[in-house]
């Protein structure tokens, strides 16, 4: 991998208001406010509602601010880069790879800083939970980074962003981050588990509180992997013979 | 480096639904020289440089690169090009920008020199959204010396530049061919064609019109210009008599192009006695140019 291009998109995406405001800042205020809402009221599933609402924002930064690699992917294909790197020896697939790796590298401070947030505000939880939580929601952010990039491959940068913008709704909402799906009504929760969003909670949250099954979350996460895998393969293909 | 051309382009084509934009052109061009792909806007010039480029693919005939295909002259760092308004990316720095470049060519140029070359030294920090046009040439410019390249290919290079911006920038194409190196330019614009040129490609709707040195592209497409009062006479009439190309006619003044004014002097005064004011001057390559490249119904208005 090309680490010279990979530390400028971690530098352009840290950089842009867009990172700051909504992967960061966004999911961190929303924490505190339901965190303080909901407080110290202890969960059907053992967790603190504060707790549980912490790793599903850090859920909701990572997986957001992953997707919206398309967007940017879809922005520089608007603008002509892809046509500009086409003139250097830089290929296809080095190119996707820096835009995955660069999604994971920023999804790393997003999750990070609200767990920060959360020790500061008094979050209970021994040290192998805090890094459980970590590497698993990490790695889980990752059919995220490449789904949004299959997005991004097919259409111009203001459409791909407006589509990603409209998407978080749904995931966010039906994955129960925003809102535990306890209070949601039955037809949603059962909505639920066709958004990856919904996995990805469960594989921040089911270690915590010993539920059964989060291999069935990994498996179905890995599908949502290897699927937008697999359309960005074929896409590009077809993208680059165009030409 | 091989012995062969730089690169050749053989029965070129492409189109684009009904339109041939580009239409059977062949050009081969040795190593060292620089030549100007000259033509108005739609000429085909574009098309041209993209096939030699691999960045579009030809309904029909062939691209050679130092002897291989565009891909692999890209790949090998021995094509570099800047192309019109290619695409920055405006949250990057300058140098950023540069760094990345050199960074996926094998034998790069180091950065700093590519930098120097390109006039940068006062921009590495400033972020390529916030360049003036001139200025992001000049990135576009040193984007394309980042690999070294033998070949350098510039579509449209001054487009956005101010006199003295285009006198630097043409100041370091002749130092980057000075070293034995080609460039292949497309414009517009006669004059750079005329002044920074070893060879001029001429080209009109998809094909190539003229091709050779600056000197001989004149000789082939300069004629001679006859002007008269012709009163009583029809566009048409004057457009058959012998030696003459095109005709303009405005309130009874005639303007006749001619290949040959000798022989069209005589048959005019033979044939409309009464003609006054008569004037025969020589093309300059201006209207040359024109007249080579403007459409026959715009050919009027020119």
């Amino acid at each position: 991998m090309n680490t010279t291009y990979l530390s400028l998109e971690i530098k352009r995406i840290v950089r842009s208001p867009q990172f700051a405001i909504f992967t960061i800042g966004m999911p961190a205020a929303m924490y505190l406010l339901f965190g303080s809402i909901y407080g110290d009221a202890v969960l059907d599933n053992g967790l603190r509602s504060s707790t549980q609402t912490m790793i599903t924002m850090a859920a909701y930064g990572a997986s957001g601010g992953a997707l919206f690699t398309g967007t940017r992917v879809a922005q520089e294909r608007t603008d002509g880069w892809q046509r500009q790197l086409r003139l250097t020896p830089m290929r296809g697939p080095g190119y996707l790879a820096v835009k995955v790796a660069s999604a994971m590298a920023v999804a790393l401070p997003v999750l990070l800083v609200i767990f920060l947030v959360g020790f500061l505000r008094g979050e209970q939880l021994g040290m192998a939970d805090w890094g459980r939580l970590l590497v698993f929601l990490w790695a889980a952010t990752l059919p995220f980074a490449v789904l949004g990039l299959a997005i991004g491959l097919f259409g111009k940068g203001d459409t791909v962003g407006a589509v990603t913008g409209a998407l978080m709704m749904p995931l966010g909402m039906l994955g129960g981050l925003w809102i535990p799906l306890e209070f949601l009504p039955g037809w949603m929760t059962t909505l639920a588990h066709f958004v990856p969003t919904y996995w990805l909670r469960r594989v921040g949250v089911d270690p915590l509180t010993h539920a059964s099954g989060t291999w069935v979350a990994v498996l179905v996460l890995a599908g949502w992997l290897v699927v937008p895998a697999l359309v960005v393969l074929r896409r590009f293909r077809l993208d680059t013979a165009r030409l | 480096m091989t012995g062969g051309p730089a690169f050749a382009l053989r029965g070129l084509t492409k189109r684009f639904g009904q339109v041939t934009a580009v239409d059977g052109v062949s050009v081969e061009v040795a190593h060292g020289q620089i030549v100007a792909l000259l033509g108005p806007n739609g000429a085909g010039k574009s098309t041209t440089v993209d096939m030699l480029l691999g960045l579009t693919k030809p309904d029909a005939g062939e691209v050679a690169v130092a002897g291989g295909s565009p891909r692999e002259a890209v790949d090998q760092g021995l094509v570099g090009a800047m192309m019109q308004n290619g695409a920055l990316l405006p949250d990057a720095t300058v140098g950023e920008i540069v760094d990345l470049v050199v960074s996926t060519h094998a034998k790069p140029l180091p950065a700093a020199e590519v930098i120097a070359r390109a006039g940068l030294q006062h921009l590495v920090k400033r972020r390529c959204g916030k360049l003036s046009g001139g200025e992001r040439q000049r990135v576009r410019f040193a984007l394309a010396l980042a690999g070294d390249p033998r070949l350098l290919v510039l579509d449209e290079p001054t487009a956005a530049m101010d006199v003295d911006g285009r006198r630097a920038f043409w100041a370091s194409i002749r130092e980057f061919a000075a070293s034995g190196r080609t460039v292949l330019f497309a414009t517009h614009y006669l004059a750079e064609a005329e002044d920074y040129a070893d060879r001029v490609v001429l080209m009109r709707h998809g094909g190539v019109v003229a091709d050779g040195a600056v000197a001989e592209v004149r000789a082939a497409v300069s004629g001679r210009v006859l002007k008269a009062v012709v009163l009583g006479a029809a566009e048409a009439d004057l457009a058959e008599l012998p030696g003459v190309t095109t005709v303009q006619l405005r309130a009874g003044r005639a303007e006749l192009a001619c290949a040959d004014s000798d022989a069209a002097i005589r048959a005019l005064l033979a044939a409309y006695p009464q003609a006054s004011d008569i004037e025969i001057t020589a093309l300059g390559l201006e209207e040359a140019f024109l007249a080579l490249t403007a459409d026959e119904t715009e050919g009027a208005a020119a």
